[in-house]
């Protein structure tokens, strides 16, 4: 009985540690900080996201660098196309910008500086969290960000980019190995 | 849940432990065993383990429910971020505040025997140039209100110190000092205010928008590009100086753009009061000038874009004139028509970047309002009566006038990571068929770009400037001397 007793405490330990270790990997993996780091594995997709009511599933590059330059602001429905960005310099936009826009940092950092000296308006909002953009295009179907794919949750839909789906391994939105 | 349970029901195991073997002694069992002192041994110790365990199990639990708790919240913080930024972009109300500032130096070279010597200054100098303020607003959905103000050193006419103002100009001085309310006897000079540009667009559409307000006029890729930051050049090349369109315009714009397969269309269409100052006011005429640009362009790999812009108008000057006893007549003084076309050519591929524009200009007097000839090669808007050049060449009238010019800059970014240097050179060919300053213009400008930033550049440039003359007669204002300059400028956006 007492070795009984003695083994399932042991047993419930080490089950209780590893429970306890789980959920704080879940735990740090949900966390809503900071998290550009996550697209800097090499070669993790990066998924464009709309809302779910969004009527449009798929997309082409250009297209994208369209609407993600601003020089298509309008859904097909009128509506304005309300981009929110990751930050300057985070991974993801970094990685985002040379596949998509087959820009550098500092060539799109002019590129808006450009734009806005024209009179064509401001950069659209940028943020640093891929909980945050979730959160905020889940809410609104005007939205169009972009997260690694791992990040995107049902509250919204991933496009299908070129034909290809994030999961698919010639995806073409993914960090470059520079 | 599941780990609080488990730890309540081991506790439980443990707590009733000791309890029991404490009870053991006080009913013994007749055929129970006498304990040995080993066994009590290996029990105590059993005991303190599962304490120790125990207590472990505690900490662990307490601390996973700190980082749960820590974890919960922060996801609870993200969602009413999330829903509070969503709020704020939902409204669309944005009130938007920037702008870009400029500094230059500059030094010319000018023969001393050529009227542009006594005009250009040679002495090196700073140059305040742009301190321009933008301010963006988008009252509602669809709309947008857009004004640009640049900030002048320079007081309403000129200075007192520094009396110079373009040939055949009369100086209009202004006593621009006044005292500092805020300290006695310090006084201040103020300057003037231009506006750039003020409108209010509308659309819902985007092939089809409305702007109406003063407007930059859509044409090549010098007055689109507008500001210092955005210019390769530091400073302005005889092609634009010599606004061969007119840079602004009031009235209204209809423009929009959509794809064909990869190539993204913009089209525009302006009406206005047409060019001129006094347009800007009020528009002297009955006639409205049209204009209208179309372009074609695609980014990616291979960045371009190609433009035609075209513009047509007629320019006024009216006085009044009081005729008695009791009646004022409008008079015009200066009329003529105009028409002018654009094209444009812009690549950038890989490192390289090119940008072509070519222009040219027509006018036409009318014979009966045709004003006094001008030794000026651009056209400036001073009233006949008061251009006092012009009064100086008695019985003289002005040309029609046929003029094109052509510039091309050619840069290359070099290949240093994270240092965006980029030398280029340009050329500039101008023709002004006006028999007057001069016939044509070569201008030769290389240099070298340094965007510091997205918003910092700094440039740094040499401009060679020769006046082919194509009569062989002495041209009056440049002779055919060369003219150099050096300029250096930097150029913030904030």
């Amino acid at each position: 009985m007492t070795h009984a007793m003695t083994h399932w405490a042991r047993l419930s330990s080490a089950r209780s540690a590893r429970w306890t270790s789980l959920a704080l990997t879940l735990a740090l993996a949900t966390l809503a900080g900071p998290r550009g780091a996550a697209a800097s594995g090499e070669g993790e997709a990066i998924a464009v996201i709309v809302h779910p009511d969004n009527p449009l599933t798929r997309v082409s590059l250009t297209e994208l660098r369209a609407i993600l330059l601003r020089q298509k602001d309008r859904w097909p429905n009128g509506a304005p196309i309300r981009i929110l960005n990751w930050e300057a310099n985070s991974p993801t936009r970094v990685a985002f910008d040379q596949a998509v826009l087959r820009m550098s940092p500092e060539r799109v950092a002019a590129y808006w500086v450009d734009r806005r000296i024209r009179g064509l308006g401001t950069p659209p909002r940028s943020v640093s969290s891929a909980q945050l953009i979730e959160g905020v295009v889940a809410r609104n179907t005007e939205f169009i960000s972009y997260v690694p794919a791992r990040e995107a949750g049902p509250r919204v839909k991933a496009l299908i980019v070129g034909g290809l789906r994030p999961g698919d391994p010639l995806y073409p939105i993914r960090p470059t190995s520079e | 849940m599941r780990t609080a349970a488990r730890l309540a029901g081991l506790w439980l195991a443990l707590a009733g432990l000791p309890a029991a073997r404490a009870q053991a002694p006080a009913g013994p069992p007749a055929s129970a065993p006498p304990a040995s002192s080993a066994v009590k041994g290996a029990e105590a110790g059993t005991l303190e383990q599962l304490e120790r365990e125990v207590r472990a199990l505690r900490e662990r639990q307490r601390a996973d429910d700190r980082r749960r708790d820590e974890s919960e919240q922060r996801l609870a913080l993200a969602e009413e971020t999330a829903a509070s930024l969503s709020d704020q972009l939902e409204a669309q109300r944005t009130f938007a505040i920037y702008g870009f500032f400029d500094v230059s130096f500059q030094k010319w070279w000018v023969p001393e025997n050529v009227l542009a010597g006594d005009l250009l200054d040679q002495e090196p100098s700073f140059i305040f140039g742009n301190l321009n303020l933008y301010f963006d607003f988008k009252p509602l959905q669809d709309w947008r209100m857009l004004a640009e103000v640049r900030f002048l050193l320079n007081p309403v006419g000129d200075t007192r110190a520094y009396e110079v103002a373009r040939l055949g100009e009369r100086y209009r001085q202004v006593d621009v000092t006044t005292n500092d309310a805020g300290s006695f006897g310090e006084s201040f000079d103020y300057g003037s205010i231009e506006i750039e540009r003020a409108w209010l667009s509308w659309g819902r559409l985007e092939w089809l928008q409305l702007t109406v307000g003063l407007l930059l006029t859509p044409y090549g890729i010098w007055n689109i590009d507008h500001g210092s930051p955005t210019r390769i050049l530091a400073t302005a090349p005889p092609v634009y100086v010599l606004q061969l369109f007119p840079e602004r315009q009031l009235g209204l714009e209809l423009h929009g753009s959509t794809f064909v397969h990869d190539v993204r269309l913009e089209y525009a269409l302006t009406l206005s009061n047409g060019r001129g100052d006094a347009s800007n006011l009020k528009d002297p005429d009955w006639n409205k000038a049209l204009g209208g640009r179309v372009v074609a362009g695609s980014t990616g790999d291979w960045t371009w874009q190609a433009g035609l812009s075209w513009y047509w108008g007629d320019y006024s000057e009216i006085k009044r004139v009081f005729v008695p006893p009791r009646d004022i007549v409008k008079e015009t003084t200066v009329r003529y028509r105009e028409a002018a076309v654009g094209a444009d050519f812009s690549l950038e591929v890989g490192p390289f970047g090119l940008q072509t524009e070519v222009l040219a200009n027509w006018r036409k007097y009318d014979d009966d309002h045709r004003p006094p000839w001008v030794p000026r090669g651009s056209e400036s808007f001073i009233p006949a009566d008061q251009d006092v050049l012009a009064q100086a060449f008695p019985g003289q009238f002005r040309p029609d006038l046929g003029s094109w010019a052509a510039i091309a800059i050619l840069s290359y970014e070099l290949p240093l990571r994270h240092l965006r240097l980029r030398p280029f050179v340009s050329a500039t060919w101008l023709d002004i068929d006006d028999n007057i300053s001069f016939d044509n213009l070569i201008d030769l400008t290389y240099g070298l770009n340094w965007r510091v930033s997205g918003a910092v550049v700094v440039k740094v440039a040499q401009e060679w400037v020769h006046w082919p003359n194509k009569r062989g007669e002495p041209i009056l204002l440049f002779g055919s001397e060369d003219v150099h300059r050096f300029s250096t400028q930097i150029a913030v956006a904030f």
